[in-house]
């Protein structure tokens, strides 16, 4: 505004380009100055100008302002809480070791889930409380099948006895069949001849979940089954 | 309250804070000095009071993102207005998509004329005068250029040349839409009966 105080007045583009300011009383003292003195050449523009001066009076833009800096207080406050669960992730990025450590929690998890595979039908089971009923579904459903468990032709009779034999049968060598079937089975397992009977005899699988390496055995048990192994 | 970002209020300062990893601070200090700024242009769009919070945080945690990469071709300022105007303007267009589908015609005028009641006879007490209110409505019946070349340059005392490059409009142009704006609200004013 430096070369239009030095005038003497303003001409009427001047005017034209001021006047909007000089009506909100944005105009510097000077400025102000200069223009109500060049403005009385123009009574129609003079008129016009002191119209919307009187109906712009009352307006306060500092008063507007204060009012819209209250209503957007908070945005700082959203924007910070935003950013700061976003800053969290933006540091773990960019610390080398976290990305390695991640890595080696990938690997290990996706070591385990591979090693595991197979234990997940168990883990299945035994979270659905079904596990006792599967086994001893499976081993029934052999025996009562009249399949050859163990791949043993014998004239068994699935009734009563623990393995559903009736009677003792010897075979050739006079030995108890279902002891062989016994020691089959262990030596598919390896597992002990007591906990073969507490798995088979009793019925009841709390026994075997007393410790885990019965729990290990009725694992690999299943996995046999169900792998067809046994046949 | 992070004291050192009450600190930095130039915009060379805040940029460079980002850049040498003060997020925090940064954040702070650019939300706090832009925030009437970014919440008035989205209001003045949106004329919706919490839309325009939405919006408002959005424009930051956008900008914030990307300051990085500001190559300060045009100020702050600038790029704040222009991101607020995006996102307000794709903001209506979702809205308007939404409102076909919720709202007939009518209930939509009953609802927003309702929401803005409500807003008012709610703040009126603490802050809000009945002029501010007619001066508010004036400003947003303005057409779109008028009414950001007024509010511009009245509230945030931008230059004719700034404008020009921000509003892509000649300083010419520019004066005698402010010209105009001035008028149509001094009309609207007096129509109203707040006249001296």
């Amino acid at each position: 505004m430096r070369a239009i105080m030095d005038k003497a007045k303003l001409n009427i583009s001047e005017i034209n380009d001021m006047k909007a300011d000089y009506c909100l009383g944005n105009l510097s003292p000077e400025d102000t100055s200069l223009f109500e003195k060049s403005i009385v050449d123009f009574p129609d523009i003079h008129n016009e100008i002191q119209q919307i001066k009187v109906n712009l009076f009352k307006v306060d833009a500092s008063n507007f302002n204060e009012y819209m800096e209250r209503k957007a207080r908070n945005v700082s406050v959203y924007v910070n809480e935003r950013l700061s669960s976003k800053t969290i992730k933006i540091n773990w990025l960019k610390k080398p070791y976290l990305i390695a450590a991640s890595a080696m929690s990938i690997t290990i998890i996706l070591f385990l889930l591979i090693f595991n595979k197979n234990q997940n039908t168990i883990q299945d089971y035994t979270v659905n409380g079904t596990i006792e009923k599967t086994i001893m579904n499976i081993i029934e459903k052999n025996i009562n099948n009249e399949q050859d468990l163990l791949s043993i032709n014998n004239d068994y009779s699935f009734k009563n006895h623990l393995l559903g034999y009736e009677d003792n049968i010897y075979n050739d060598s006079g030995v108890l069949e279902d002891d062989i079937l016994y020691d089959e089975i262990i030596d598919f397992t390896n597992i002990s001849h007591k906990q073969l009977n507490y798995l088979l005899s009793d019925n009841s699988l709390s026994y075997v979940f007393k410790d885990i390496m019965n729990e290990e055995f009725i694992n690999y048990f299943i996995e046999e089954i169900e792998n067809e192994t046994f046949n | 309250m992070n004291t050192l970002a009450l600190t930095l209020t130039d915009d060379k300062q805040i940029i460079t804070s980002f850049k040498s990893g003060s997020i925090e601070t940064a954040s702070l200090a650019f939300v706090k000095k832009y925030q009437k700024f970014v919440y008035a242009t989205a209001y003045r769009y949106l004329n919706d009071y919490d839309d325009a919070d939405e919006i408002s945080q959005e424009v930051f945690i956008k900008a914030i993102e990307k300051i990085k990469d500001f190559r300060g071709d045009s100020s702050l300022k600038t790029w704040l207005y222009k991101i607020t105007v995006n996102l307000s303007l794709s903001f209506i267009r979702k809205r308007k998509l939404k409102n076909i589908f919720t709202f007939t015609t009518s209930n939509l005028k009953d609802y927003q004329k309702e929401s803005r009641d409500e807003y008012y006879e709610a703040d009126k007490p603490i802050i809000y005068n009945e002029l501010n209110e007619v001066f508010a409505n004036a400003i947003n019946t303005l057409p779109d250029k008028q009414r950001e070349t007024f509010a511009l340059r009245y509230f945030e005392n931008m230059t004719y040349e700034e404008l020009s490059v921000l509003l892509n409009t000649t300083v010419g142009g520019l004066k005698a839409n402010y010209f105009q704006a001035v008028k149509k609200i001094s009309q609207k004013l007096k129509n109203e009966g707040y006249h001296g």
